[in-house]
């Protein structure tokens, strides 16, 4: 594969790996009973949902993103260890979606992964040198006395010295550190070129972390590996890598360099988890955004920017004037009229009020009693009336046609916000400027 | 894996020490658990009766092993008929005169070789059953799950009586005919496990390395699941010793190969079961005591692989 010079991308990017509008969607209810019953169902949870993206030779590239967003699942459907549904893979600039056999062999020698778990990744039947060894008997690489001597160099490679005290282990011998290293013995032993390591330190002492993330460090300079770290840990991601991906809800929300995505954030999600990130030093003087709302059911994706039903700097609709945090709470209860989810009963009983008015609504979604912009209040009192009057659906008419936002609309492009950082948001679509304050 | 077996490798070596030493490990559960040393001691003792049973001739050291059974158990007339136990017949005699201790003697051969044949055939196919229908999932494990929901509606007695009576009643279409029925537990029970590892990291481990799902199958997950097919083989072997009893109870024994069950049998035909009962209570008991020394074994060894059942004692 050495003689292979990866896809030239614009004629200047050549990436080692690279994703092109992968998707990956898990199928609900395809038991055969439920088919059965509720005939064939097209809902799917869309883990990852068209990412495309470029991990170019010899760089670390960090993919971070909230418990469920689906970094994992990029990740692994990227090195076919899942098989995505949907999309294109290149490695070394040939297409491996489809590959199989001799194909697929040659690309698991180059691509090799670490596992979160080490207390689960390792076969408690196989011993270290086993375990070790057995990726060079699947490729049928060395003579026996070259494996043997491969396997012991892999394993002080690794860290544990000495290899022959470690060889015979059994997993259950060892602590959570050494089965990490062994795991990583493991992928070392095929000299691969490129490493996926799904979150490697998370489940690990925090003692221990440091050294297994220099152990990373090191070998990928000594050995000039690609790597992709997957972590919700975005100091951990900044410390280890070049670039970073910021992942929400199955999409690429953001890509830039990692010293720009943490002082420098474009992408709203991206600024709310920046700062969500504790720093050591009390004097700095630092917004913290915090979110509203829970992360949307994967199986029921909301429509435009997945992240419109909570970002906090969602576009006001045009010809009004909001102060933003009153728009974001506008927004909110249009969200709940539309869903015919507003029960001013149910307000009027939990406020013990005598009776229920458009005040107490105002009141429970933290929408001021008047809007700054007086025509925006009009149309949300008119609204307000409806739904007192039980006409929710005027109403939600009424509050759809004019607080229309990009945001929930329509497929949201990448914009390339500076010359390396481009992020998936309409406050960077240059052809409809919208004012970001 | 590697073609060259003159260099050992050094971790190799000490590998096979380790798995020694883990063997060493699960037998361990024998200690201080009476129950199961029964168990071994008794199987033991039936191994080497049924094994030395009858004059073992070794042609080329020209020796022979006299037999442990004192007469011929097929010769009619050594004694008298339907003698009670004597110093010269400890158990007795049949009604043609043949001497019941050879007979019981004799028959423990055919016991072990029905037993361990027909639950090792049985945990062999039911282990790969299990083992593919989890692994590939889909259609292969719709179809033979259904197979097995069917073999699981069929009856043993009627199903092995009628075919034995089409194919013939030898050792072998008895053996045959136990298997069939036999290896539907342990496929439901290895399948289910198998599922549960299927999904753990350390197989995807494996897949990221380029393993076949032939190596990943055998070498990765089977020797997890092994202990639980060792478990379901010791309880097989009492099941098939059952099936094999009540099978040439009925008639449907064959009629070559003298059993336990054949004895009884013969004494029912006989019309002596009133009154010969040192000719009915000695197979009664080995199967009983057989059976049970089987299970006290696989009781014990089930807490190897259900390592909560050692604190409950």
């Amino acid at each position: 594969m050495s003689e292979a010079t990866g896809r030239v991308v614009d004629g200047s990017e050549t990436y080692k790996l690279e994703v092109e509008d992968l998707e990956k969607h898990f199928p609900v209810n395809s038991g055969i009973v439920s088919r059965i019953l509720r005939g064939e169902s097209d809902q799917a949870v869309r883990a990852v949902d068209g990412v495309s993206l470029g991990i170019r030779e010899g760089e670390a590239f960090g993919l971070a993103g909230e418990s469920g967003c689906g970094k994992t699942t990029l990740g692994k459907s990227a090195i076919r260890l899942l098989e995505p549904t949907g999309g294109k893979i290149y490695f070394d600039g040939t297409e491996i979606t489809n590959a199989s056999g001799a194909e697929i062999n040659r690309f698991r020698r180059e691509a090799q992964i670490i596992h979160q778990d080490p207390y689960q990744s390792l076969n408690p039947r196989f011993t270290v040198y086993e375990w070790i060894k057995e990726p060079l008997d699947v490729h049928g690489i060395g003579t026996a006395e070259e494996r043997d001597a491969r396997v012991y160099e892999t394993i002080e490679q690794a860290g544990l010295k000495p290899a022959e005290a470690y060889a015979p282990e059994y997993p259950s011998e060892l602590s959570g550190g050494e089965r990490q290293r062994v795991g990583i013995a493991r992928a070392l032993a095929l000299e691969p070129s490129f490493l996926l390591a799904d979150e490697p330190a998370s489940m690990l002492d925090v003692s221990i972390r440091a050294s297994i993330l220099d152990l990373f460090k090191r070998l990928q300079t000594d050995l000039g590996l690609t790597a992709v770290y997957i972590s919700h840990d975005l100091s951990l991601l900044k410390h280890m890598c070049d670039r970073i991906g910021i992942m929400y809800l199955g999409e690429l929300v953001e890509v830039a360099p990692a010293d720009e995505i943490i002082n420098d954030p474009k992408h709203p999600y991206t600024q709310a988890l920046v700062s969500s990130v504790p720093r050591i030093d009390p004097d700095e003087d630092r917004e913290r955004i915090e979110l509203v709302g829970e992360v949307p059911d994967p199986v029921d994706m909301p429509s435009g920017c997945r992240f419109h039903p909570r970002c906090p700097r969602i576009v006001q609709p045009e010809g009004y004037d909001f102060d933003q945090d009153d728009w974001r709470a506008v927004v909110n209860l249009r969200r709940d009229v539309l869903a015919g989810d507003v029960d001013p009963e149910a307000i009027r009983r939990n406020r013990d009020d005598d009776e229920a008015s458009a005040l107490a609504i105002r009141d429970a979604y933290d929408v001021p009693d008047r809007l700054a912009d007086a025509a925006a209040d009009d149309v949300l009192d008119a609204a307000l009336s409806d739904v007192l009057a039980g006409d929710s659906n005027d109403a939600a008419d009424v509050l759809r046609r004019e607080f229309a936002t990009p945001c929930e609309s329509g497929p949201i492009e990448t914009h390339q916000v500076t010359p390396t950082q481009e992020a998936a948001c309409v406050l960077y679509d240059e052809d409809e400027p919208y004012t970001l304050e | 894996m590697s073609t060259d077996t003159d260099t050992t490798p050094q971790g190799a070596v000490t590998g096979l020490e380790k798995r020694i030493e883990q063997l060493r490990d699960g037998l361990g559960v024998f200690k201080g658990d009476r129950l199961g040393q029964i168990g071994i001691a008794l199987v033991l003792v039936f191994v080497f009766v049924g094994v030395f049973a009858r004059p073992i001739t070794i042609e080329f050291l020209n020796v022979t092993i006299p037999g442990l059974a004192p007469h011929d158990p097929n010769a009619r007339a050594v004694g008298g008929r339907l003698e009670p136990p004597s110093l010269a017949h400890p158990l007795g005699t049949t009604q043609l005169g043949r001497d019941v201790l050879s007979q019981l003697i004799a028959g423990t051969r055919v016991t072990l070789l029905v037993g361990s044949l027909a639950a090792f055939m049985a945990v062999f196919i039911g282990t790969n059953v299990g083992l593919i229908s989890a692994y590939y999932g889909g259609w292969v494990d719709d179809v033979l799950m259904r197979i097995t929901d069917i073999v699981y509606a069929v009856p043993f007695l009627p199903f092995a009586i009628v075919l034995v009576a089409i194919v013939g009643s030898s050792i072998v279409n008895i053996i045959g005919a136990i298997v069939l029925i036999l290896w539907r537990s342990t496929a439901r029970v290895i399948r289910s496990q198998v599922l549960s590892h299927k999904q753990r990291p350390y197989v995807e481990s494996a897949e990221a390395i380029g393993a076949s799902d032939v190596r990943i199958m055998y070498k990765h997950i089977l020797p997890n699941v092994l202990p639980l097919a060792f478990l379901y083989a010791a309880f097989a072997v009492g099941y098939a010793v059952i099936a094999e009893a009540s099978l040439s109870f009925l008639g449907f024994g064959d009629p070559n190969m003298l059993s336990w069950g054949e004895m009884i049998f013969t004494v029912y035909t006989a019309d002596a079961i009133r009154q010969a009962w040192w000719w009915v209570f000695p197979p009664g008991i080995a199967i009983t005591l057989f059976v049970m020394s089987v299970f006290f074994i696989g009781r014990t060894l089930e807490k190897v692989i259900n390592p909560e059942l050692r604190h409950q004692e």
